[in-house]
């Protein structure tokens, strides 16, 4: 009897579980929005009185708040949140990208001198750090010193070698005073750049002045964080080492869990001016799956959707990152000679299907055939100031051609391919071309990527003329293997490039003589191209194009010609996530499509009453 | 007894010592370093490089970290929390994977033990026949596919608990509340090992010629099983209850990352990918540490649970 009723328990719990789960609250259907369109008329759509809070994931708490060796540039954004710049990089919905501003500077940078290699920086006055010390531009000064400081060796000092003595001073071989930034009075700063590096106009001063080392460090909490030979200083590493003086201050921070900032309004104006956000809310989520579960439940404002089941979801939005992927052939093999052959590289180049491809294994990637992307502007020549065009739709890069063919279509012509291939056939005694390509290991969507050319290209040229045989390699090796002294590979379908999407002529990815030399070059062209590339590279970074908007429009396009002619890095696609994001916020671009550099800018969109 | 503690916390240190050089050469022989990134600067590179000798050959990096330890300075992380002293780190991250790994080990001895006990004494009954098939099932089933599940069903869809460890800087019920399905997580695997030894444990004591003879003393059932039985069957069970906590503290990083909880392995895998080396070896030392001192816990536990058997006594004896 007691065995019956135990089971008839287990049975009970059982039927009980099933049944609440069935029966749970916290789910709309799938493809239903977190809010309704119909709630939202309702309440008039109006911006809400209530503080507005953005609540959003991170894959990791800051590392530090400290400007100077704060590593990771996923962070830097937050960086930029709760430290004052002179310039910020923020959303202007009227030219649909973004742009810098002034942010504690009051006004543009003021040109000197007729070179333009003297500047002068007016500090905005009554502003404070959050503990009420007034800023001014020792301050800024004190946190430029500290940021070049030769025994702290901060990893961001990186792009201010382009002041005038400062790699001296960060190696120890002059003194503070000869660096080219000096205080004029309380609230101006002069700024003088190296020679070489003259700024082509105010915006590029701003850029310089925009980035995320340059923010303010408060004086005496850093003074504080020193050890005792002040070689290492953490400051920033908590909340009670750390002073804001951005839009933000950091109110609650548990390392590796969750970070909370509120606005408060004596620092940065761009508090008062530009970001809507009361309260933003960052918590540290890994899985995926965990931040969709979070998204649904109405705890996360924000979450990546790129699985096929959202593709039918209602407003959803993407992101398109600069960087390019694609295949990479070793042009250098010296066991496949085949591979050297030009015609081969092209056939590959023509026929790879990317719309086809990169829309099945890739589904939120966009495929390009482009060695610079499409998110790649040029300052206008009309109007090297201030505007900036689409490069893509430059005269320039409109007239690139590949041994004489426009490159249209995104770049898929069979006919072409199999002509291309037919003379590599030739070329390799009308023998099969059989060739090795490596992908990622354990990882199923580079597995996917790697049979899907292996596939398309068997039908293309023929079972019988051309294999590709697969090889899984660890992710480790993969940027091992593309390096320039290593070259281990036949082709790798796997890894990228960065390329320089503001100024195109100076990407460095190539460079393989100078002080710029990229060292480790993860794709290669020959010796010949290889002077010209740095023969342009260097006119335009240093050189007689620096200051002729024209010119290097046109060395952008040629550059880019070289790589289509040369080099072993077959574009295929830039990489991109779509998002769901909470209908009560309403983002400032028309298109849904974020911007390259500030995303959706939530800060500035706009935060209608949240729908309970 | 003295002697053979001492023994083997002597032994301990040496294998501390060779797993503490081995690492550190199997970690700083890998490629690269916290500034291979190739769009650093040379001149950043290089000034870096020379403050943490980066640039030296492996031995006399090794004779600067053999240094640094003597001095207890475990050094500096580089990346992952850069300025930051390794032991503060370390600090930040081990309360909640100690609090985790601590609940979940609570939570395990008692669960596991009780199931083992009554699927023992209700052998081959239904009760049993399901009971193992549940501890057949947890065994089986990998704690990262238990976790999703538990956080799907039970925080997800029924809204019981938070889906993501609550943002409490104190052990307070909030942040309890939402530690229940990591712990659960965590525990059922350990829960369905230590049910099915003391099973199969205490149903060979039970059917001993001992048991017979105390039910001819005349003590209960309860008497004979509490007093003979259990504790025998205890023996095996203390050592691999100490081996399964450093299991689980070892693995809880798939854990970690569906719940959110910011522990040490999370850190540690953080570390491993920035090739934060300084940071690495702390926390690998830490597990190190943990998992001798574990082994020789274990040794001497069998002696704490059955007083027959003598430690650090000589084979003549």
């Amino acid at each position: 009897m007691k065995r019956n009723r135990l089971n008839l328990l287990v049975i009970t719990i059982l039927i009980m579980t099933l049944f609440l789960t069935a029966c749970g609250k916290g789910t709309r259907d799938e493809g239903e929005p977190a809010v309704s369109d119909e709630g939202l008329e309702e309440t008039g759509a109006d911006v809400s009185d209530e503080p507005a809070v953005l609540r959003m994931t991170a894959s990791e708490t800051v590392s530090t708040y400290n400007p100077h060796n704060a590593a990771s540039a996923q962070e830097y954004e937050q960086l930029n949140w709760v430290n004052g710049l002179l310039y910020q990089r923020i959303y202007d919905p009227e030219q649909q990208r973004s742009d810098f501003v002034p942010d504690m500077a009051e006004g543009e940078p003021i040109q000197m001198d007729e070179e333009g290699k003297v500047w002068q920086i007016k500090v905005q006055k009554g502003l404070q750090f959050a503990d009420g010390t007034p800023i001014d531009a020792h301050s800024f000064e004190y946190s430029f010193k500290m940021l070049f400081d030769p025994k702290l060796a901060n990893r961001n000092y990186g792009v201010m070698y382009i002041l005038e003595n400062a790699d001296q001073y960060y190696t120890g071989q002059c003194e503070w005073e000869e660096v080219g930034i000096k205080v004029i009075d309380d609230y101006t700063l002069e700024i003088t750049y190296e020679d070489v590096y003259i700024p082509n106009n105010a915006r590029e001063v701003k850029e310089t002045f925009a980035f995320v080392g340059c923010g303010l460090v408060h004086k005496e909490t850093y003074e504080a964080c020193f050890n005792e030979d002040r070689t290492e200083n953490d400051y920033g590493s908590s909340l009670e080492k750390f002073v804001a003086s951005g839009a933000y201050k950091p109110v609650k921070l548990i390392p590796g869990q969750y970070m909370e900032y509120e606005k408060w309004e004596g620092g940065s104006p761009l508090a008062k001016t530009t970001f809507n956000v009361d309260t933003i809310q960052v918590t540290v989520v890994t899985d995926q799956e965990t931040a969709l579960q979070m998204y649904e439940n109405g705890e996360i404002d924000i979450v990546v959707a790129n699985r096929e089941e959202y593709d039918e979801y209602p407003d959803l939005y993407y992101s398109y990152t600069p960087d390019l992927y694609g295949i990479f052939i070793n042009a250098k093999s010296e066991t496949n000679p085949v591979l050297r052959d030009k015609n081969f590289r092209y056939a590959i180049f023509w026929g790879l299907d990317r719309e086809t491809i990169v829309g099945a294994t890739y589904r939120t990637n966009l495929p390009c055939a482009y060695h610079y992307g499409f998110t790649t502007t040029v300052p206008d020549p009309e109007d090297p100031d201030n505007k900036v065009i689409n490069y893509r739709e430059s005269e320039y890069a409109a007239s690139i051609k590949l041994d004489g063919h426009p490159l249209e279509n995104n770049c898929y012509n069979p006919d072409l391919a199999l002509e291309y291939f037919q003379k590599a056939y030739e070329n390799n005694g009308n023998q099969k071309i059989e060739v090795e390509m490596q992908y990622i290991e354990d990882n199923v969507t580079s597995k996917a990527w790697a049979e899907a050319i292996q596939e398309h290209f068997k039908n293309l040229f023929g079972e019988d003329r051309f294999q590709i045989n697969l090889r899984a390699i660890p992710a480790a090796l993969v940027y091992e293997n593309l390096q320039r002294d290593n070259l281990n590979y036949e082709i790798l379908a796997a890894g990228g490039i960065y390329p320089n999407i503001e100024y195109p002529w100076a990407n460095s990815n190539w460079v393989s003589s100078g002080p710029d030399t990229y060292s480790t070059q993860y794709t290669v062209i020959s010796e010949e191209a290889a002077q010209e590339w740095d023969d342009l590279y260097y006119k335009c970074t240093i050189g007689e194009y620096k200051h002729k908007p024209d010119e290097r429009n046109w060395a952008a396009a040629r550059m880019e010609e070289i790589l289509y002619e040369e080099a072993t890095f077959l574009p295929a696609y830039m990489r991109g996530n779509r998002y769901m994001i909470a209908d009560h916020i309403e983002i400032l671009m028309e298109d849904n499509v974020g911007d390259p550099f500030v995303e959706f800018a939530l800060l500035q969109a706009i935060y209608h009453p949240r729908q309970q | 007894m003295g002697k053979y503690v001492a023994q083997r916390l002597i032994a301990a240190a040496f294998a501390f010592i060779i797993i503490v050089a081995l690492i550190f050469f199997v970690l700083f022989s890998m490629p690269g370093n916290i500034v291979s990134d190739p769009t650093i600067k040379e001149t950043v590179r290089k000034a870096i490089e020379e403050k943490y000798h980066l640039n030296e050959p492996l031995p006399v990096q090794f004779a600067y970290f053999i240094r640094n330890y003597m001095n207890l300075d475990f050094g500096t992380s580089l990346f992952v929390r850069p300025g930051v002293a390794v032991f503060d780190v370390f600090k930040e991250r081990i309360g909640v994977t100690i609090q985790l790994n601590l609940f979940s080990a609570l939570f395990t001895l008692p669960v596991g033990m009780f199931f083992g006990i009554t699927m023992a004494l209700k052998k081959d009954s239904i009760y049993d026949i399901i009971a193992s098939s549940l501890v057949v099932f947890f065994i089986s089933v990998p704690g990262f596919v238990m976790a999703a599940a538990l956080q799907y069903f039970l925080a997800y869809k029924l809204g019981w608990f938070p889906i993501v460890l609550a943002p409490e800087v104190k052990l307070n019920w909030t942040k309890f509340h939402s530690m229940i399905l990591p712990i659960f997580a965590l525990s059922f695997g350990s829960i369905a090992s230590i049910a099915r030894l003391l099973r199969a444990e205490l149903a060979e004591a039970l059917t001993s010629e001992y048991m017979l003879l105390a039910k001819a003393k005349g003590l209960t059932f309860r008497q004979r099983v509490v007093r003979h039985a259990l504790r025998n069957a205890c023996v095996p069970l203390a050592s691999t209850f100490l081996y399964l906590f450093i299991g689980v503290l070892s693995s809880s990083l798939v854990i970690e990352n569906i719940f959110g909880v910011p522990g040490l392995s999370k850190v540690l895998v953080s570390s491993i990918n920035a090739k934060d080396h300084q940071l690495t070896l702390g926390i690998t030392y830490f597990y190190v540490l943990i998992g001798l001192l574990m082994s020789i816990a274990a040794d001497l536990s069998y002696g704490i649970v059955d007083p027959r058997i003598r430690m650090g006594g000589r084979k003549d004896e």
